[in-house]
């Protein structure tokens, strides 16, 4: 009971905002895409006021495949045993990664295509370079033809070193490296040549054209921008972006744009104070900038290491990160949550077992046992209770009729009643409310989890991650037709309400008329609430059913013979 | 001005809990009169500071822990008033 029942009142709080989300805000995105290119061109000139330096930030509207674009420049190819791609020659830019081992759906063998180049529709890509105030130094741009010096091919342990000339005395260099995952490191170097001295600002830039195709959109993940500053946890939408530009200042930190299942990072050199800035300019843009100018004196050189993350969210490699390359709080790019510390623990359980078992499927069931077995005293107490007051019901009813203008009078006779019968107090409204953050851990971390991604279970559920393929209303599969998405309502959503239902009734009904209706609705509500619902989850909720009616069921039987 | 927004926010909120939520939690009050029902009278007369502590404790002690507080029974409202107008 008490498991199920916090349950249920997550949900039903969470099905509100669900259904907010579906109809209130999801058609506003269209509008402000339509807006967005009228306002952009205004912004351009304040910021260009010769007092900041300023960050190159032309963004193409050219639409051509992602294949043309990769031939139309020359690139150097870069691979190691979790990324592939190349980068860009022209500007020098990091502009072609695919993730090796995450493929775009279970049917396909193509792998996930995260960065694309600009000319691309959904171009999204990292640039880094040098800022000047007032542009008055020529600094290479978005434009400029970088030269490769030496190794020709960017792998683990085998930097390339990248080259332009500015024509005028100052040399430009970025040596890459990769490691084994996900991490870029460029040194941005500049050989000043002339006989005056330069000042100079290393920056990093994120550009992405579009809003992620698969944007959840949902209240309980944020996808968006993200930074920890100042070990300062942000987190902008991309429309609180496209309405104002936020500009923040940090001694040390990370700046970001995060997916559901993958994340770009950019980490200034440590000990740098810098200014991170999220804009939209015909693109969404998350950038930092060093407070502090490179001062490079004739004859002399001058660096700076950027580190980029360009990573699918595997919490063990992300952790590893933090902690190996001593970035603070990085961990949070993966959304856990307020019970953060609960989450996490929970994905660790989850993930051993399934290590342990090979299946993801077997390993919520175990885990839902395992909470079962943790929460089983609290709720037998409860049943015990509970199944008491059901068998004294009718005296119940008859008592408030009695009483049925004196309140207090009525509170006494059911005291009165409860001492008679020896019944125990029930557990009350704290164990309930303890218990909230940790169903809502469990929700989350089944919710947001890459590992879970593409995980087959038994039969029909060749993905975990993604909703209950098949339909009560074509028969599940028996005819051959498709219903529209809405009437897509599978087998494990149905078993979960048809569950509930049983579950329900082992419960003393409410006695509000109106009360009782709306529990009644409730198991179809909710049904169709989860049809839509990643499967993992359906299936954590139906066994928990089943195992909360088996105990409720039990403990009921024993002491309504005792009663008797 | 705000605190008396916040507190009828606040009673709204327990409205919809009495309605939609409650009912789903089954029987489970070990004091009367119940947490809810406490949780308004008491914003409602002592506003939402002390009010809101009231409540808070109240829900404190709803559980079957002695040790920890733990308690049941019929347990009003802190308030003079109370206790005339409804007990007496």
């Amino acid at each position: 009971m008490e498991n199920k029942n916090v349950f249920i009142a997550i949900a039903l709080s969470m099905s509100v905002l669900l259904f907010w989300s579906a109809f209130v805000d999801s058609p506003q995105p269209i509008d402000r895409q339509n807006q967005k290119t009228t306002s952009s061109v205004k912004k351009d000139k304040i910021t260009d006021n010769g007092i900041v330096p300023n960050i190159d930030g032309t963004v193409l509207k050219e639409n051509i495949s992602r294949k043309d674009s990769l031939k139309k420049t020359k690139r150097i190819l870069l691979e190691n045993k979790k990324i592939k791609g190349s980068i860009s020659l022209e500007g020098g830019t990091i502009d072609d990664l695919s993730f090796k081992n995450y493929k775009i759906d279970i049917k396909s063998n193509d792998i996930v295509q995260f960065l694309n180049p600009k000319e691309t529709k959904n171009g999204y890509f990292v640039e880094s370079g040098w800022a000047s105030i007032g542009n008055k130094i020529k600094v290479p741009t978005s434009k400029s033809i970088w030269n490769v010096v030496g190794n020709k091919v960017l792998t683990v342990n085998n930097p390339v070193t990248l080259e332009w000339n500015n024509g005028s005395n100052l040399i430009f260099r970025k040596i890459i490296e990769i490691d084994d995952n996900y991490l870029f490191k460029i040194n941005q170097e500049v050989k000043n040549n002339s006989s005056a001295q330069i000042e100079l600002y290393p920056y990093a830039q994120l550009t992405r054209k579009n809003i992620p195709e698969d944007l959840k959109g949902f209240y309980i993940l944020h996808e968006g921008f993200i930074a920890v500053l100042d070990e300062e946890l942000k987190e902008d939408d991309y429309d609180d972006i496209e309405e104002k530009k936020i500009v923040r200042e940090a001694n040390k930190g990370w700046i970001g744009i995060t997916d559901k299942y993958w994340m770009t990072a950019l980490i200034p050199a440590a000990g740098e104070k810098f200014k991170s800035t999220f804009l939209y300019q015909d693109a969404y843009k998350a950038n930092f900038l060093l407070k502090n100018p490179k001062v490079i004196a004739p004859s002399t050189k001058a660096n700076n290491e950027i580190k980029i993350f360009v990573a699918a969210k595997e919490v063990q490699t992300i952790d590893a990160y933090a902690e190996k390359e001593n970035i603070e709080k990085l961990d949070l790019i993966i959304d856990w949550g307020w019970f953060y510390f609960f989450t996490k623990p929970l994905f660790f359980a989850v993930d051993y077992l399934f290590k342990l078992t090979g299946n993801f499927g077997i390993a919520i069931v175990l885990i839902t046992v395992m909470i079962r077995l943790v929460f089983f005293p609290l709720a037998s107490y409860s049943f015990k209770s509970m199944a008491k007051m059901k068998a004294l019901q009718p005296e119940m009813a008859r008592l408030k009729d009695l009483h049925k203008d004196d309140k207090v009078k009525l509170q006494q006779a059911i005291m009165a009643l409860y001492k008679k019968e020896q019944i125990n107090p029930a557990s009350g409204c704290l164990p309930v409310l303890i218990q909230i953050p940790f169903f809502f851990a469990i929700y989350k971390m089944l919710f947001i989890s890459l590992e879970m991604r593409h995980q087959p279970f038994f039969g029909w559920i060749k993905d975990l991650s993604a909703s209950d393929p098949t339909t009560i209303f074509n028969l599940f599969g028996l005819l051959p037709f498709t219903p529209p998405s809405f009437l897509i309502i599978g087998i494990w959503p149905i078993l979960m309400g048809l569950t509930m239902f049983v579950q329900q009734k082992l419960n003393p009904a409410p006695t509000d008329p109106i009360q009782a209706k709306i529990f009644m609705f409730f198991p179809i509500f909710l049904t169709v609430i989860l049809a839509s619902f990643p499967s993992g989850l359906v299936v954590y909720w139906t066994v928990n059913n089943i195992l909360t009616i088996a105990q409720q069921w039990f403990i009921m039987k024993r002491t309504t013979v005792k009663t008797n | 001005m705000a605190a008396s927004i916040l507190i009828f926010i606040i009673l709204l909120l327990i409205k919809f809990y009495n309605f939609f939520i409650s009912p789903l939690l089954g029987v489970r009050c070990r004091f009367l009169p119940t947490c809810s029902e406490y949780c308004s009278v008491s914003l409602k007369e002592h506003g939402l500071v002390t009010g809101g502590v009231h409540s808070l404790k109240r829900i404190m002690r709803c559980h079957p822990i002695k040790i920890l507080g733990g308690a049941h029974g019929i347990d009003l409202v802190p308030s003079k008033k109370y206790k005339s107008k409804e007990l007496h």
